[in-house]
């Protein structure tokens, strides 16, 4: 075979592709790609590459049958799987070369390669070895984990390479929903600790009296009910990271538990001797904790020693470039989970995502986009949710004047008192001028469309015909 | 000889212990692996669950190789969303049984529900048609449900029965 060899991707992610081809094209091998089975197929039949890099579930066609296809044009050509699957049980494997797990392992991946290369083509020398820095290959994990170029994603990226090598204790800070548990999974794969355990506890959700036992650990008959001795979490993230999610809502008795671990690496066990742990610290919180500093309800001390270095995800109101890239990503990964044709959104749906203020985050953006998928119309879906939310936030805002009109009501009723006047017309009163104040609010919001005012204040269009009457705001 | 690893003794044993069409336990090891589950909760003190899988009527009739097909992935997409630690086996033609370690009814009721989403909304491929499908998921936890083998079948089936009953394509606990 005199031919170099040459390797071709059918990746559908565009991720996946990208770094693939580039770390491809740094061995010194051709790389070409195409994202569509069937494209890749035809350009397959003209080139003839030596090697076919192939998703585990390309697009409109059953896995056997395009394995099948690509070895029919010529049996030469070694096809090796990309699954992101963790176990592979279940693939048929007949006909294909290696199945190469995701998240990508790069030395793994260049034995692979190498492999199916030499296998097709015995006289040719291994492909060239890149050595890689411990640096890029941190560039990439995070890369992976968390996505986006915009400035502050960016900044994010590059202080979670910097602190994730030193052994310090790291708080993770931000909204619901803008990805702190991802940054604390992209500091601990960056780290040391890699190949040691992740230990992840979310202390909001585990109650009050069992979070001691939970983190801590517990020796047989240490209380009623304890039959046995139970390791605590600590004790199995020894040598690894633990990560505190919702730090916020340890309670105050055990805060100082907390601090003991942070300071010295000691605490005992409910009911037992003193363990050493060698842990390191990763929390995070969405609530401020400087005010509850302030408060009272979280220590000070055990807020410094966790504050040693801060990342604060920025929420995606904030980062709104990251938007394509992400509805990109999610839109790949929810056609895969279900099996669905990726199509790209409409312009005028991207448009409507870079305006829209994004709440609930990266997390709100990923139920859109699963909606969509899910139900397969895209237009129903975001209009709906996005007039949900829209409603929902213009009904708080009709309650806060709601309320601060009957605030003013209630102050006035200070005065009318002073006449002497029946509760019943006092209170009669207060609801008109809250009502018109409602109704008044609802109209403008509405630009004086009736039933959509009445849909908001959910009464019917006569209910509310009959009250525009009743305060002359009949036109 | 050849040495034994995971991969030979998982080869070898594969011939007795796996249903050829799935790759999921057969029934007589599942049961096997159900007992010895109760025995161990029951003495170490653990909760887990049983779940019970079936799959609801299909709108249009297929094959009997493309019905396979479609056992086949459905079986994959349940162990993608199951954990490694948990049991698959195939217990009826269209009916698996899943041992969800360590798990107390609540997080059982979770992961059915994972699942039953995934399923529903699973773009199912026949000879290049979209086929849609529902499950019907019944789940019963040790000891919360029952503590032993036989009520905890009971219960898990039941529990199906409600689903079923109740129009297929949800999750149901047996109270």
């Amino acid at each position: 075979m005199d031919k170099s060899p040459s390797i071709f991707l059918i990746v559908s992610d565009p991720v996946q592709n990208d770094n693939l081809k580039t770390f491809i094209q740094e061995s010194g091998l051709n790389v070409e790609s195409a994202n569509q089975y069937d494209e890749g197929l035809k350009i397959i039949t003209v080139i003839m590459p030596t090697l076919v890099i192939l998703d585990s579930a390309p697009q409109g066609i059953q896995l056997q049958t395009a394995v099948s296809r690509i070895k029919e044009v010529s049996r030469d050509i070694s096809v090796l799987l990309l699954t992101s699957l963790t176990e592979t049980a279940d693939l048929d494997t007949s006909n294909i070369d290696g199945v190469i797990k995701l998240p990508l392992n790069y030395p793994d991946l260049q034995r692979i390669i190498t492999r199916c290369i030499k296998k097709g083509n015995e006289g040719f020398k291994p492909i060239r070895p890149i050595n890689f820095s411990e640096d890029d290959l941190h560039i990439d994990i995070i890369n992976n984990l968390i996505l986006g170029e915009s400035k502050r994603i960016v900044e994010v990226k590059n202080i979670i390479r910097r602190v994730s090598e030193p052994d310090i204790t790291v708080l993770v800070r931000g909204e619901s929903g803008t990805g702190k548990e991802l940054a604390a999974q992209a500091v601990y794969r960056c780290s040391k600790r890699k190949n040691k355990p992740f230990v992840k506890v979310l202390c909001a959700a585990i109650p009050e009296g069992l979070l001691e036992s939970e983190l801590f650990g517990h020796e047989k008959g240490a209380f009623t009910g304890a039959y046995r001795g139970n390791p605590g979490k600590f004790e199995f993230a020894n040598g690894g990271t633990i990560f505190l999610d919702e730090i916020g809502d340890v309670p105050h008795s055990l805060q100082v538990k907390l601090l003991q671990v942070l300071q010295d690496g000691e605490f005992s066990k409910i009911g037992g001797k003193e363990v050493r742990v060698d842990v390191r610290v990763i929390a995070a919180s969405n609530k401020n904790l400087e005010k509850g500093v302030v408060s009272g309800s979280f220590r000070e001390d055990l807020f410094y020693r966790l504050n040693v270095v801060s990342i604060t995800m920025p929420p995606l109101r904030e980062r709104r470039e990251d938007i394509p890239v992400l509805t990109e990503f999610f839109l790949h990964k929810y056609c895969t989970l279900y099996n669905k044709i990726f199509r790209p959104l409409s312009k005028e749906i991207m448009d409507k995502f870079m305006v829209y203020n994004w709440l609930g985050n990266v997390r709100e953006l990923e139920n859109v986009i699963k909606r969509i998928i899910v139900l397969d119309s895209e237009k129903i879906e975001l209009v709906s949710h996005i007039e949900v939310t829209e409603k929902k936030e213009t009904l708080q805002d009709i309650n806060k004047e709601t309320k601060e009109t009957e605030k003013a009501a209630a102050s006035s009723v200070d005065t009318i008192s002073n006449n002497v006047r029946s509760l019943k017309e006092i209170s009669q009163e207060a609801v008109q001028k809250a009502e018109e104040v409602a109704i008044k609010n609802a109209l403008l919001t509405c630009k004086w469309n009736k039933r959509k005012a009445a849909e908001l204040l959910c009464i019917s269009y006569k209910t509310l015909f009959h009250k525009m009457r009743q305060y002359n705001l009949l036109e | 000889m050849t040495p034994v690893n995971s991969s030979t003794l998982f080869k070898f044993e594969g011939q007795l212990m796996l249903d050829r069409l799935t790759q999921t336990l057969n029934r007589e090891f599942f049961g096997y692996l159900l007992d010895l589950e109760v025995k161990k909760a029951a003495r170490y003190l653990y909760f887990f669950s049983l779940m019970v899988l079936q799959r609801d009527k299909l709108p249009q009739e297929l094959t009997q190789l493309e019905e396979g097909e479609l056992l086949r992935r459905l079986a994959g997409l349940v162990r993608e969303e199951i954990r490694g630690t948990d049991t698959i086996g195939r217990i009826g033609h269209d009916k698996f049984f899943i041992i969800v370690d360590q798990a107390d009814s609540q997080a059982c009721y979770k992961v059915g529900d994972r699942i039953r989403d995934r399923i529903e909304n699973y773009a199912f491929r026949v000879d290049g048609h979209e086929v849609m499908m529902t499950a019907s998921i019944g789940t019963a936890c040790f000891p919360t449900h029952a503590s032993d083998l036989e009520t905890l079948l009971h219960k898990a089936e039941y529990a199906l029965s409600l689903a079923r009953g109740a129009g297929g394509g949800r999750v149901c606990l047996p109270e």
